[in-house]
């Protein structure tokens, strides 16, 4: 077992590091591309609602 | 009949380069100063490593630095005359066809990159290998070494220089989109160089098997860049 | 607009298998040891630092396809489809290299070695940033997309020299698959190997659906601006 932890330990923060950054990487490109296609998608409803307003009046 | 109609055309557009480079030599000169300018900086960069130090282990990745560099000079040069004295909008309107304007522009930066390789691969050589051991292996596959990296440099170099020179970099973008590209054969020159110039057993086949590489990268790099040129030159 | 039902289920269940994954790697896979007996930890970046790469190899043939048809075409959508598929390119690309670099620091001792899959797919990454240098160097939209096409084709053809380059040179990169004697995988680091892998390329079609609905969204909406404008 002391064996397992004298590996493990020094190698932790490298294994630690490349997980976390592959986890932040996919997790920010989703959170990034929804909240930009939620932004473009609240705009657009907006105009529209404009565009019919004015056809009506 | 349409074919050595395409030869007369081919040939008046490399003429015209050839009669204007001889009027006003200016790629030759521009491109050969800067031949000589880079091996100052080399002669800095080499200052401190001292005398026992084999120049010869370095040669050949020196001087491809400095004829890739001046190739890009080359080629950016070529083509900005074209844009500014409206050349090429000219040859576009008249009925030359297009894969011929390719060729032509690709004969003619190979030959100036040729030239100025020539000259400047004797002054390197008197410059830095004086004294030293001469070459292992025969001169002539340098020789082949030029030539064979050369028609790479020049063929993906005319499209690509065709392309940066309506950008808003234009030298600075074709160094961007060149050097990446052109690593391959590079590296290919530098080992077929190296092997050309240490010499011992063995190496003859070492030169043979990176020219391999280096006809390789040519036939397949060519050819895409004469396909796409087409597309590229019409816009 | 139309949502693409497909993008979303690929985006959950790519998250799900590479989830999966990630526990089957950790809990699952046996471990991996030196040949002196110590136990090889790093190895563990395999299964991600594998797929990522391999995703960003087949995500970049996108590229060079939609630049084809491009050129072909001279339709706009496809000079966008071949610009998000390198933005997804680029993206796998640094996954790459920052687990890459990381298991070089462990397995190697250095953060960083000049070795021939190194190299290339140093080059492929300058290749990639270099065709956004492109496109926004050039200001005539139609000469950006004929010169991002003709360049991503250009440049693709660095990726299959870096996929093959092991095979044909002498790397110290490990080649696990057909690689002789010493490669090959357990049966159970192969299933956990093959969950993350398709799982990467789920998302990998799922990034790619997804930023090709922002570009359209954002396409309508500048339109509706210059007809309320008028």
């Amino acid at each position: 077992m002391m064996d397992l932890y004298a590996a493990v330990i020094p190698q932790a923060p490298y294994i630690i590091g490349a997980y976390g950054l592959i986890w932040v990487g996919l997790l920010g490109f989703v959170y990034m591309v929804f909240g930009r296609i939620g932004r473009l998608e609240k705009e657009l409803r907006v105009l529209e609602e404009s565009i019919e307003r004015r056809a009506k009046s | 009949m349409a074919k050595s109609n395409s030869w007369r055309q081919f040939k008046a557009i490399l003429r015209k380069d050839l009669v204007m480079e001889l009027r006003t030599k200016e790629m030759i000169t521009s491109m050969g100063l800067y031949a000589l300018l880079t091996m100052v900086v080399y002669q800095i960069a080499l200052a401190e490593a001292g005398d026992s130090f084999d120049v010869r282990l370095v040669m050949p990745g020196l001087i491809w630095v400095a004829f890739i560099f001046m190739s890009m000079l080359g080629l950016n040069r070529s083509f900005v005359h074209e844009k500014d004295q409206g050349c090429i909008d000219a040859l576009l309107l008249s009925p030359v066809d297009r894969p011929v304007i390719f060729f032509a522009k690709f004969a003619g930066n190979l030959l100036f990159l040729m030239v100025v390789e020539l000259l400047s691969l004797p002054v390197f050589s008197f410059l830095f290998l004086q004294g030293r051991v001469g070459f292992g292996n025969p001169v002539w596959l340098i020789g082949v070494v030029l030539l064979g990296a050369s028609i790479g440099i020049s063929g993906v170099g005319t499209l690509l220089a065709t392309m940066t020179v309506n950008t808003k970099g234009k030298d600075v973008m074709l160094a961007v989109l060149f050097v990446p590209i052109m690593y391959p054969l590079l590296r290919a020159a530098v080992g077929a160089t190296f092997a050309a110039v240490i010499g011992g057993p063995g190496t003859v086949t070492t030169f043979w098997l990176y020219m391999a590489w280096v006809a390789a990268f040519d036939v397949i790099m060519v050819a895409i860049a004469y396909a796409l040129y087409e597309f590229v030159i019409g816009v | 607009m139309k949502r693409n039902p497909l993008a979303e289920i690929m985006l959950g269940l790519g998250g799900l298998l590479t989830t999966a994954a990630f526990f089957m790697a950790f809990f699952w896979a046996p471990g991996t040891s030196y040949p002196d007996g110590r136990v090889d930890f790093a190895q563990k970046i395999f299964y991600f630092h594998v797929p990522v790469a391999e995703a960003s190899f087949l995500v970049f043939i996108f590229t060079a396809f939609y630049g084809i048809r491009f050129l072909m075409t001279r339709e706009r959508i496809y000079d966008t489809k071949a610009r998000i598929a390198t933005e997804v390119t680029l993206f796998f690309v640094l996954l790459t290299m920052a687990t890459g670099i990381l298991w070089t620091r462990v397995e190697w001792g250095v953060w960083w070695q000049w070795e021939p899959r190194l190299t290339t797919y140093f080059i492929l990454t300058l290749l990639v940033i270099a065709y956004f240098v492109l496109r926004n160097s050039v200001e005539d939209e139609e000469k950006r997309a004929v010169y991002a096409s003709a360049f991503g084709i250009l440049a693709f053809i660095d990726a299959p020299i870096s996929f093959f380059i092991t095979r044909w040179l002498n790397s110290i990169h490990p080649i696990v698959f057909g690689g002789g004697e010493s490669s090959g995988l357990e049966t159970s680091m192969l299933i956990t190997f093959i969950v993350a892998q398709v799982g990467m390329l789920m998302l990998g079609y799922a990034f790619y659906q997804l930023r090709l609905r922002e570009e359209e969204l954002r396409e309508r909406l500048e339109a509706l601006k210059i007809e309320i404008g008028d």
